[in-house]
C-alpha cells in the first residue's frame, strides 16, 4: 500500500532571477513500512524533497499525494494539522523544546493531538525504554547528550504513531556508538510498528542499514536501489 | 502543556523578564498613586463642601433655591427636623435661616451670606467649629455674637470683639440692621466659603428680622442633612420626598453640580491615567515579548513544523504576555497599596501651593486614597494592555515559515 506519491516534482528556487532547480522531475512511490533513505551530495536537493514530503515545502510543479491526502490542496493550516496527525520529524539538530523535560517533548505531539493524559503516559514509557532513556524523563534536553537527544526527538516523533517518519540526516551530529544505537532504535520501531521511515542522508552508516536507497543527483533519481 | 510551556518560557532569559516586570510594577504603582493622589483631592474638596455648606441632603421650601427670597420658608420645620432625626441612616440634621445682606465695619462693607444655626444640631451636621482660629464658637449664653472668618475679618480690618452691622432685607420687604459683636474667627482654607459665610445664633437673627412680633415658628429657609454613609443619597432623597411631596429635597450633587461634576471628572481623568501610564508600558513589553518571539524563531519553527497550530502559537505568546503582567500586577499593586497606605496615613503636603488651593476650595494637606473600583479599573486596562502588547510579537511568530525559521542557525 502507498503512503507516497510523487508525480514529477520539481522545485525552482529564485525563479526570477537565476533559476536553480533543486528538485527536477522526481516521481516516486514508497509503501507502509518502508526503511528509505535519500542519498546524494550536498545540493543534490534530498532535503528539499523531504520537505515537500512532509510539506513544509511546496513544490513548484507537480503532486505529492501522503497516505491519501494530495498535499497542494491543503492549506497552510490544514497542512500544520496533516502534518500533526500524519507526520513524524526527526531533525538533525534534534530540536527539542529546551523548557519541556525529556518526558513533555515525547508526549509533546499527542497532547497536541488532544490525546488523554493516561494514554500520553503509558506511551512515553513504552517509547522511554526503547529508547532506552526511562531515567531521563525528568531532565531537560540541556542536560543530555547528542545522542539522547536525538533519541528523545525520535521517540517524539514516533510517539502518536504517524505512518511516516521523515528524518533529515538524524546520525550527521552523532558519534559512531549513538548513531548506530539510533540506527538500531529506528529499524526496531520499524518492525514492530510499521512506521515508514525516510532519511535524507549521506552518512554510510545509515545507507548501510536502509532497505532501499534513492540517489539523487542534480534534483534527479539517478537511482533507486533495493538492498534486502 | 501549552500554558507550561509560556510559563516556563518568561523565565527563559529570566534578567529580561525580571526586567519588564519591574517596569510593569512600578507603571502599576504610578498609575495607583497618582490615581489615589487625585482621588484624594477630590474627596477632600467633595467632602470639604459637603461638611461646610452643602451637607448630603438639603430641604427647602419648593422655589427657595430660584430666588432665595427671605419669605420663602419651611412650613413646620420642627416636626420635619425630628422625624428626620429618627431616621437611623441620619448622622445629623439642623435647620437653619439664610439672610443674604451687608456686613459693614467702621471702614467698608461687603456682601455675605449670614446663617442663623442651631449651635447644637449644627455641630451634627457641619465640622465649622474646629476652623475657629481665634475666639471662640457660638454659645448658648452668647447674644449677638457672630463667626466670621479671618480673611473677612482682615477685609473689613475689624478683629475679635469688634462690632460689624449686618444689614439686609426683612420679612416685609424693609431694610434692617443688626449689632453683633465678633465671637471668633475662622479659616477653613477655603477662600470662597470663608469670604462670604457668616454664622449667627438662630435667635439672634430671628430678633432681628421680627424685632417686634416673633412668630410661632422658627422661619427656617433651609434643612441641612448629613448621612451616615455618602453613597446612600440617592435612595434618602427618593425616601424623603415620597415622605414630604410638598418640600424640595436636593442632594448635595443637584445643589452644588461641581462637586458632582468634579467626582465624574476623576472618574474619567483616572481612566486616562491610567490608560496613558499602561501605553507607555505596552512599548516596553512589545520590545520584551518580540525579542522572546525572535530568540526562539527557530523553536518555533519547529514546533509549527511537528503540528502547533497558528492559534496555539498566537496564544502561546499571549499567554507569555500575561503572565509577565500576571507575576507583576500583585507586586504593583501590593507596592501601591502600601505606598498609599502610607501617604493616606500621613498625607501630603502642599503648603506650597496652598493661596492656589484654597482658591479652589481646595485642602493643603492630601491624603491619598485608593478605591476597589481603581483596582478593577487598573485589572481590566492591565489585560487590554497585555493583550494589545501581545498582538504584534504573536503575529510576527505566527508568520515565520517554519521551514526558513529550522534553517535558521
Amino acid at each position: 500500500m502507498p503512503v507516497i506519491i510523487a508525480e514529477n516534482i520539481t522545485k525552482i528556487y529564485n525563479e526570477e532571477k537565476i533559476p536553480v532547480h533543486a528538485v527536477n522531475g522526481v516521481s516516486m512511490t514508497i509503501e507502509l513500512g518502508e526503511f528509505v533513505t535519500i542519498i546524494g551530495p550536498s545540493g543534490s536537493g534530498k532535503s528539499t524533497l523531504l520537505n515537500i514530503i512532509g510539506g513544509l515545502d511546496r513544490p513548484t510543479t507537480g503532486r505529492i499525494i501522503v497516505d491519501d491526502q494530495d498535499l497542494s490542496e491543503l492549506n497552510d493550516n490544514q497542512l500544520i494539522n496533516f502534518r500533526k496527525k500524519h507526520l513524524g520529524f526527526v531533525f538533525q539538530f534534534y530540536n527539542l523544546i529546551p523548557v519541556l523535560t525529556a518526558e513533555e517533548n515525547m508526549e509533546f505531539v499527542m497532547l497536541l493531538q488532544g490525546d488523554r493524559k493516561a494514554e500520553r503516559k503509558a506511551r512515553v514509557m513504552e517509547l522511554a525504554r526503547e529508547i532506552g532513556l526511562e531515567d531521563k524523563l525528568a531532565t531537560r534536553p540541556a542536560e543530555l547528550s547528542g545522542g539522547q537527544q536525538q533519541r528523545v526527538a525520535v521517540a517524539r516523533a514516533l510517539a502518536p504513531k504517524p505512518k511516516i517518519i521523515l528524518a533529515d540526516e538524524p546520525t550527521a551530529n552523532l558519534d559512531s556508538a549513538s548513531a548506530f544505537k539510533l540506527l538500531d532504535l529506528m529499524a526496531k520501531l520499524n518492525q514492530e510498528e510499521k512506521t515508514t521511515f525516510i532519511f535524507s542522508t549521506h552518512d554510510q552508516r545509515v545507507i548501510s542499514r536502509a532497505r532501499r536507497v534513492i540517489n539523487l543527483v542534480d534534483g534527479k533519481i539517478e537511482s533507486d536501489v533495493r538492498q534486502d | 502543556m501549552i500554558i507550561k510551556l509560556a510559563w516556563r518560557n518568561i523565565w527563559r532569559n529570566r534578567t529580561r523578564s525580571l526586567v519588564i516586570m519591574t517596569a510593569i510594577a512600578l507603571g502599576i504603582v504610578a498609575a495607583l498613586f497618582l490615581d489615589a493622589f487625585f482621588m484624594g483631592m477630590m474627596s477632600s474638596y467633595v467632602d470639604s463642601g459637603i461638611n461646610k455648606v452643602t451637607s448630603h441632603i438639603q430641604i427647602h421650601a419648593p422655589g427657595y433655591l430660584d430666588d432665595e427670597n427671605i419669605k420663602t420658608i419651611i412650613k413646620s420645620p420642627g416636626m420635619t427636623l425630628n422625624a428626620i432625626d429618627t431616621m437611623s441612616e441620619v448622622k445629623g440634621v439642623s435647620s437653619r435661616i439664610l439672610v443674604y445682606g451687608m456686613i459693614s465695619s467702621s471702614r467698608t462693607s461687603q456682601s455675605i451670606l449670614v446663617k442663623g444655626i442651631d449651635i447644637d444640631r449644627e455641630r451634627m451636621v457641619s465640622d465649622l467649629e474646629p476652623y475657629i482660629v481665634e475666639g471662640q464658637f457660638l454659645s448658648p449664653s452668647s447674644r449677638n455674637k457672630i463667626i466670621v472668618s479671618s480673611r473677612t475679618a482682615d477685609k473689613m480690618k475689624v478683629g475679635l470683639g469688634k462690632k460689624i452691622v449686618v444689614t439686609f432685607q426683612d420679612m416685609e420687604g424693609d431694610i434692617t440692621a443688626g449689632l453683633f459683636r465678633i465671637q471668633g474667627l475662622y479659616d477653613t482654607g477655603n477662600n470662597g466659603f470663608d469670604e462670604f459665610n457668616a454664622f449667627v445664633k438662630k435667635e439672634d437673627i430671628i430678633r432681628t428680622m421680627f424685632p417686634s412680633n416673633p412668630p410661632e415658628y422658627d422661619p427656617d429657609h433651609e434643612i441641612a442633612i448629613l448621612l451616615n454613609d455618602k453613597s446612600e443619597v440617592g435612595r434618602m432623597q427618593y425616601l424623603l420626598s415620597k415622605t414630604y411631596p410638598d418640600l424640595d429635597i436636593k442632594t448635595y450633587k443637584e445643589i452644588s453640580p461641581e462637586l458632582s461634576l468634579y467626582e465624574s471628572q476623576m472618574d474619567t481623568m483616572s481612566w486616562i491615567y491610567f490608560i496613558i501610564i499602561m501605553l507607555a508600558l505596552v512599548f516596553g513589553i512589545v520590545n520584551t515579548m518580540l525579542m522572546a518571539v525572535l530568540d526562539r524563531y527557530k523553536e518555533l519553527g519547529v514546533l509549527m513544523s511537528v503540528g502547533m497550530g497558528k492559534a496555539r502559537v498566537f496564544g502561546m505568546v499571549l499567554m507569555e504576555t500575561w503572565f509577565l503582567c500576571l507575576v507583576a500586577a500583585p507586586i504593583g499593586m501590593l507596592l501601591g497599596y502600601l505606598v498609599i497606605s502610607y501617604f493616606n496615613a500621613r498625607g501630603i503636603d502642599l503648603s506650597g501651593w496652598s493661596e492656589m488651593l484654597e482658591e479652589y476650595g481646595m485642602l493643603v494637606f492630601v491624603h491619598p486614597e485608593v478605591s476597589s473600583a481603581s483596582f478593577i479599573r487598573l485589572t481590566i486596562i492591565l489585560v487590554l494592555t497585555a493583550s494589545l502588547a501581545a498582538v504584534y510579537p504573536a503575529w510576527k511568530a505566527i508568520s515565520l515559515n517554519p521551514l526558513d525559521a529550522i534553517r535558521k542557525i
